[in-house]
């Protein structure tokens, strides 16, 4: 599910707090690949960013959703969360 | 003087290292620091380092032991226990007490507040103020957070099918390895264990729940607000705050929060009681 202008501004000020990205934040757009392509998303900045947003979307993130799929790209995570605010 | 003394003390299970930040004049009141758990304690020792020194400043004196298994105190992390750790606080508390402490303050920090269950001064100690700097006080969060790491740690490698989980791993063998901590199956479980380690957590003076976020929030989450709402239902008193800042026990990057030691001074050099 495309995720929704408020759930995509949620999830980049949640990585631009978590990996102190500064004004990187700003340029993220959805093609943007986050694993592999961000330094700072190492596997504890992954358990960060998933605990931030459960907290803030109020959402649960299962073992199995903490695959390389969900982080590919700023638009694939985005997504992934719209998918859990649809449950 | 300013800056710690660095001593060992005599733990159950080992020698255990501390940093003590000696107040100027006689000690009446000190703070034993309750730390984080595995990578967030390297995290968050540069400020707990300045916290410790502007509470020193302030003439209050500060005690951080580096647990058994952790930091620079002996043995290894994957033989400490709960108890242990447990035991090693009432040390330092007591240490504290032969130096003549007549009340103690606790700050404690993150999962930090998981210890706050069944610890209580030595006796003729009065308990002081406990100051909480974003506490977790589910110890099934701090668990699931924590093996959450060696998920992610998976997740960007080849041969993930292989790798088996966590969970599944602590049932057959006693120990699991995450992001570069062995951790015993019993520390995993006894943590798991601590559901409300603060509302049952005695006859502390007053509570200061301290909570560090982006520019723009006014209030602790959810969970927290439930938590702190339980508190007070049973006549506790706490006064909870927020400061902006980053999350310094888990940035990739060092991080200080100026405003939250400045928070902090404020709370136990207010009261004087």
């Amino acid at each position: 599910m495309a995720a929704n202008d408020q759930t995509i501004d949620g999830i980049r000020a949640i990585l631009t707090r978590s990996l102190q990205l500064g004004s990187r934040g700003g340029a993220l757009e959805r093609s943007t690949p986050l694993l592999g392509n961000l330094p700072e998303l190492d596997s504890m900045a992954v358990v960060h960013v998933l605990t931030a947003i459960e907290e803030q979307f109020g959402i649960i993130v299962a073992d199995d959703d903490v695959s390389a799929d969900t982080f590919l790209t700023f638009g694939s995570l985005a997504d992934f969360v719209e998918s859990k605010l649809a449950i | 003087m300013t800056g710690p003394d660095p001593y060992v003390l005599a733990g159950t299970a080992g020698s255990l290292f501390a940093l003590h930040f000696a107040a100027t004049r006689r000690p009446q009141r000190a703070v034993l620091i309750l730390p984080p758990f595995a990578e967030e304690l390297n995290k968050s020792r540069r400020m707990l380092s300045l916290a410790a020194r502007a509470l020193q400043s302030a003439g209050i004196e500060v005690l951080l032991i580096d647990l058994f298994g952790t930091g620079d105190s002996g043995g290894d992390f994957g033989d400490a226990t709960l108890a242990v750790w447990r035991d090693d606080l009432r040390r330092g508390a007591a240490w504290l007490a032969a130096r003549g402490v007549a009340r103690l303050d606790v700050l404690a920090v993150r999962g930090g507040a998981l210890l706050l269950e069944d610890l209580a001064p030595p006796p003729g100690v009065d308990h002081g103020r406990v100051v909480l700097w974003q506490p977790v006080t589910s110890g099934r969060l701090l668990i699931a957070q924590f093996l959450r790491l060696r998920v992610a740690e998976g997740m960007s490698s080849s041969d993930r099918a292989g790798s088996p989980d966590a969970r599944a791993l602590l049932q057959s063998a006693s120990r699991v390895e995450v992001a570069g901590y062995t951790v015993s199956n019993d520390l995993v479980h006894r943590l798991e264990g601590i559901t409300d380690p603060l509302t049952s957590a005695g006859a502390w003076e007053a509570w200061d729940w301290l909570e560090v976020s982006g520019p723009g929030v006014d209030k602790p989450g959810v969970a927290a607000q439930r938590t702190i709402a339980a508190m007070r239902a049973r006549g506790m008193r706490v006064r909870e705050s927020i400061v902006e800042g980053e999350p310094f026990w888990a940035t990739p990057e060092i991080a200080v929060v100026p405003a939250l030691i400045d928070a902090t001074v404020g709370c136990l050099t207010r009261s004087q009681t």
